[in-house]
């Protein structure tokens, strides 16, 4: 990853590393929860959040009352088949890059409320789930196990920054028409330009 | 005298089927057609409170397990071929079809701290599961029924406001009663700032 000069050497002080892996590693430090609960797990969320077990300490103390401005949705609790399409449209106007834990047994499977007529079974259902805390409730050290997980996995993304992500050539992404028409635009544009 | 059983003296005979005790707090068992006055007379002694509208679902099968201690029938005596039906709860076993639907209040007087459960039995069969509401003593008792009728299909007659409480309008069955098919799972989506009701997992979300 990064490379640390030597210290001594005239270029101490010097920290190198890609522009990528830094933004991914501001990005791990700083996850910003959303700030919701479903059920009695969100009493263990709110836990981890007091001055005890301090999540503030892994950078995730922020927990915004807007998905606006969240980047990492903690499921804390039992998704009731009326909360889903909610859940889903909070995860939907959070702004990517955004992650997702399955905080406790509801979260994950249905839990205790399995074969309900109004319990999803599992959140992965409703949304795409990166972390998995098991336990009924977990405890805030496992919460925060599953943070510490979700900011290895983040670091270790093998894809780049979507904003340094090479923009995929028309002949890839397109159809060949599509394609074509694009070429043709691009032409026009050059043509336009010349007779300017 | 207790409030209770001031109410118990007070109350017309023929409206009152049994009188009991369930934990140790008296219970009166009455009919349909009785329970009104029942509750009427239960209000303007002191019971200023209704504490809970429930009900209870008990399909034939389940009534004749637990016959001997709902008081069905007692225990066939040694010399007794048969079990001899006893009437209770305003039924006998043999006249049940599908089952008996229990609605339950639960009273309470702030003054006194009393408590007293009124039980109706009706049948489970959706057209006949009815009993009229008791939106006209307590206000609080319409979403009480309201609830009962999501879940357990127990219509009110005379409530101002009949209809699902928790589920969604199109939601199909009852879900607390004991024969609810969890097989067919139901889902919820959005619509038009509604909830409506799909089979379809994935629609919405
Ligand atoms: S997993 Fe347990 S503690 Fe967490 S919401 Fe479900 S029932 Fe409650």
């Amino acid at each position: 990853m990064a490379r640390i000069v030597k210290p001594g050497s005239p270029d101490e002080g010097i920290f190198l590393t890609s522009l990528d892996k830094m933004f991914k590693w501001g990005r791990a430090n700083s996850l910003w929860p959303l700030q919701f609960g479903l059920a009695c797990c969100a009493i263990e969320m709110m836990a981890t959040m007091g001055p005890h077990h301090d999540i503030a300490r892994f950078g995730s103390e922020v927990f915004r009352a807007t998905p606006r401005q969240a980047d990492l949705m903690i499921v804390p609790g039992t998704v009731c088949k009326k909360m889903a399409p909610r859940v889903r449209k909070l995860y939907d106007q959070m702004p990517e890059p955004k992650y997702a834990i399955a905080m406790g047994a509801c979260a994950s499977c249905g839990g205790p409320y399995q074969n309900s007529y109004s319990v999803v079974q599992g959140v992965d259902k409703v949304i795409p789930v990166d972390v998995y805390v098991p336990g009924c409730p977990p405890r805030p050290e496992a919460l925060m196990d599953g943070l510490i997980r979700l900011q290895d996995k983040i670091m270790q993304d093998p894809e780049p920054d979507i904003r340094f992500a090479k923009s995929p050539t028309p002949e890839v992404e397109t159809g060949e028409t599509e394609a074509k028409a694009r070429r043709d635009w691009e032409i026009g544009q050059t043509e336009g330009g010349q007779s300017a | 005298m207790s409030l209770a059983e001031d109410v118990i003296e007070t109350v017309p005979e023929e409206t009152v089927i049994e009188v009991t005790k369930q934990n140790d707090k008296p219970l009166i068992v009455t009919s349909p057609e009785h329970i009104l006055t029942i509750l009427e007379t239960a209000q303007q002694s002191g019971f200023d409170h209704l504490a809970c509208l429930t009900a209870v679902d008990w399909p034939k099968d389940e009534l004749e397990d637990n016959a001997a201690w709902l008081g069905f029938q007692t225990e066939p005596e040694d010399d007794e071929e048969d079990p001899i039906p006893q009437p209770s709860r305003g039924w006998e076993l043999d006249d049940v079809n599908e089952g008996l639907m229990e609605v339950v209040y639960n009273l309470y007087s702030y003054d006194e701290g009393d408590h007293l459960c009124v039980q109706v039995w009706v049948p489970r069969e959706l057209e006949e599961c009815r009993v009229p509401s008791a939106t006209s003593l307590w206000n609080g008792a319409n979403w009480h029924e309201r609830e009962v009728y999501d879940l357990y299909g127990v219509t009110f007659e005379g409530h101002p406001d009949m209809k699902r409480m928790f589920m969604p309008e199109d939601w199909e069955g009852h879900p607390h009663r004991k024969d609810y098919d969890l097989t067919e799972q139901q889902y919820i989506y959005r619509e038009g700032g509604v909830d409506k009701v799909t089979k379809d997992a994935g629609k919405g979300w």
